[in-house]
């Protein structure tokens, strides 16, 4: 079987150096922390007043849930915006493009290594979540559920980096791009959000404030962080029909906004791939000027 | 036989390249100089198919270079001014890992890599790091790199910046092993000494088109051409100026010293004729000199320096 090169190269050399098994261990640690603490609160609690709140261990599960999800957030932008910048930088990102490497088998290589990686930190993390199975309330489409809205997430803020990187001359540019893309779509969108709702009601609102409570709504469809506090309500029995436009959104968010995020996904990857690509028919017409 | 015909390209609006034609022969060790800004990079880059020209063509052979994309990754070996190193890796490893974005793997990868490092002379520095290789030997991995596919034309784009003297003499070693091997190689660079005494042939480039091309020796022969013939004469100098102002091969004509500084254009035979009147109406000439051609002084005319042209008329 062929491996991509990319893929094999990144594999090997982040194996090698001591980053990855940090940022395991730290987010290994935090996350085993934060359940301890609210765990023993919730046994503490039994403990004194001999009453076991099971919806208590639902709640530790949407922490655990978001604790990585979180620091997904703040620390992957590092780990990714270098991919294809690094490469440019070095001088070396020239010298695979006149190897058989295509621009897509590149960016390929880049996704897959990156996504391995931080695939490898959240399931390392899945013991620490076991624990909290065994107190029920969770189903197994509930887990495939999270499973995969936590991949289209990881995916996503992949290609953004992959696409930051791409557009970007140096590391430290891709990397101030990419926080500032990666913090307007996950936390930017809740505070415009929270913002109009805040701001206007809808029944005596006007025009303008109709379309701008709609448009934040619309824009939470692409953050896949929304999609998994549903999920997890849902979970938990709670309702948050209310912050939604209709109720065919709110039983669909799921799929909608995984739908949109692999869209999403997929034209970042294929942007990327057009930027570093020399042969495209729009690097034709104007030129690559990146290279 | 590598053609580059009518190829342009502008960044922006400012071209890069324009209408640049060129022909290298089989088995060339071209050398493509100019002056900073001139469009070496450019050219070499098109070439690679790094970049696309905006108009143009180049063919290699058959292959056209800039359309056949597959035929053009197999037949350029392409070593960049920066030389494209991955710190973290093993000599060994860099030499497999470029295997593979060629499709070889395993044996033949391995086996490969290790003929092109005893090639270069590194099979001892297999197992090092990168980063801790002298700037001398990483040029010699990347040409190692670049030959993993056996490619018929390489492409080095200013091979020898950076190097010290002893680097510079086992790169010229390699790369004419290289060309005696049958294989195509051009370079880049803005210091005609190094090309001049490395490649068969040379390019000189200036504004994106293509100046003066040919072998060494045919652009030393018009560079000797352009300089004038010294003469020194010991009696009868107004017969001598006189006869040297009726000769038709004679264009100008001017006295430094007790010189006489004649631009003349024509055969050796005819410098000999020339010769020969002096002598036949008894002026005795003590000295009778063409200055000997020099690429440097030659280059700096053709790519027009303003404040260098000044060195040049102080020369006259």
């Amino acid at each position: 079987m062929n491996i991509n090169p990319i893929y094999e190269r990144e594999h090997r050399v982040s194996t090698r150096s001591m980053k990855l098994s940090i940022a395991i261990l730290v987010f290994n640690f935090i996350v085993a922390a934060v359940t301890l603490i609210e765990m023993n609160d919730v046994v503490d609690f039994a403990r004194k007043t001999s009453f076991i709140d099971y919806t208590s261990f639902l709640q530790i599960f949407r922490i655990v849930i978001f604790v990585p999800a979180l620091l997904l957030i703040f620390v992957a932008p590092s780990f990714i915006a270098g991919a294809i910048s690094d490469e440019r930088q070095r001088g070396t990102l020239e010298i695979l493009l006149t190897t058989k490497m295509t621009a897509e088998n590149i960016v390929f290589g880049k996704f897959l290594s990156l996504f391995s990686s931080i695939m490898l930190i959240l399931i390392s993390q899945l013991p620490i979540m076991a624990i909290l199975f065994l107190y029920g309330g969770i189903t197994v489409p509930d887990i495939i559920k999270l499973v995969i809205n936590f991949v289209v997430f990881v995916v996503l803020i992949i290609s953004m980096g992959i696409f930051c990187s791409s557009i970007s001359m140096r590391t430290s540019v891709a990397t101030a791009l990419l926080y500032s893309g990666v913090l307007g779509l996950f936390i930017g969108t809740l505070i415009l959000y929270f913002l109009s709702a805040n701001s206007f009601v809808t029944d005596e609102s006007g025009f303008f404030g109709i379309v701008f409570i709609r448009f934040s709504k619309f824009v939470l469809l692409f953050n896949p962080l929304v999609s998994i506090d549903f999920l997890l309500s849902k979970i938990m029995g709670e309702d948050s029909s209310d912050i939604l436009v209709s109720l065919f959104w709110y039983n669909n968010w799921f799929y909608i906004n995984m739908f949109l995020d692999s869209v999403l996904s997929i034209v970042f990857l294929a942007l990327s791939v057009l930027k570093i690509k020399p042969h495209g028919k729009t690097w034709r017409k104007h030129g690559n000027s990146n290279l | 036989m590598l053609e580059i015909k009518n190829i342009s390209k502008l960044y922006g609006r400012h071209p890069a390249l324009s209408n640049l034609c060129l022909r290298i022969p089989d088995g060339a060790l071209y050398g493509l100089v100019g002056p900073n800004g001139a469009g070496k990079t450019t050219a070499i880059k098109i070439i690679s198919g790094i970049i696309y020209p905006d108009k143009g063509s180049i063919f290699f052979d058959d292959i056209n270079l800039c359309d056949d994309r597959k035929n053009s990754k197999e037949t350029v070996g392409y070593v960049p001014d920066v030389l494209g190193i991955y710190d973290d890796m093993t000599v060994f490893e860099y030499m497999m890992f470029f295997a593979s974005t060629y499709g070889l793997t395993g044996y033949l990868a391995r086996k490969k890599s290790e003929i092109l490092l005893e090639q270069v002379g590194m099979t001892d520095k297999r197992e090092f790091y990168l980063n801790e290789l002298s700037r001398g030997m990483q040029q010699k991995l990347c040409i190692a790199r670049a030959l993993i596919h056996d490619p018929a034309l390489i492409i080095m784009d200013e091979p020898a910046s950076g190097l010290d003297p002893r680097a510079r003499y086992e790169l010229k070693e390699l790369l004419q092993e290289l060309n005696a091997a049958g294989k195509m190689v051009i370079l880049s660079s803005h210091i005609l000494s190094e090309i001049s005494e490395i490649c068969t042939d040379i390019g000189i480039i200036e504004g994106g088109k293509m100046i003066i091309s040919g072998s060494v020796e045919e652009i030393l022969a018009k560079v000797e051409g352009a300089n004038p013939i010294k003469i020194k004469v010991l009696n009868n100098e107004n017969l001598a100026l006189e006869i040297l102002k009726n000769n038709k091969n004679v264009r100008f004509l001017s006295v430094d010293n007790s010189y006489f500084m004649v631009y003349f254009e024509g055969k050796k035979i005819d410098e000999a004729g020339l010769l020969a009147e002096l002598i036949r109406n008894n002026v005795l000439v003590s000295e009778f000199i063409r200055e000997p051609g020099s690429l440097e002084s030659y280059f700096i005319k053709v790519t027009n320096h303003s404040n260098e042209s000044v060195i040049f008329s102080n020369e006259y």
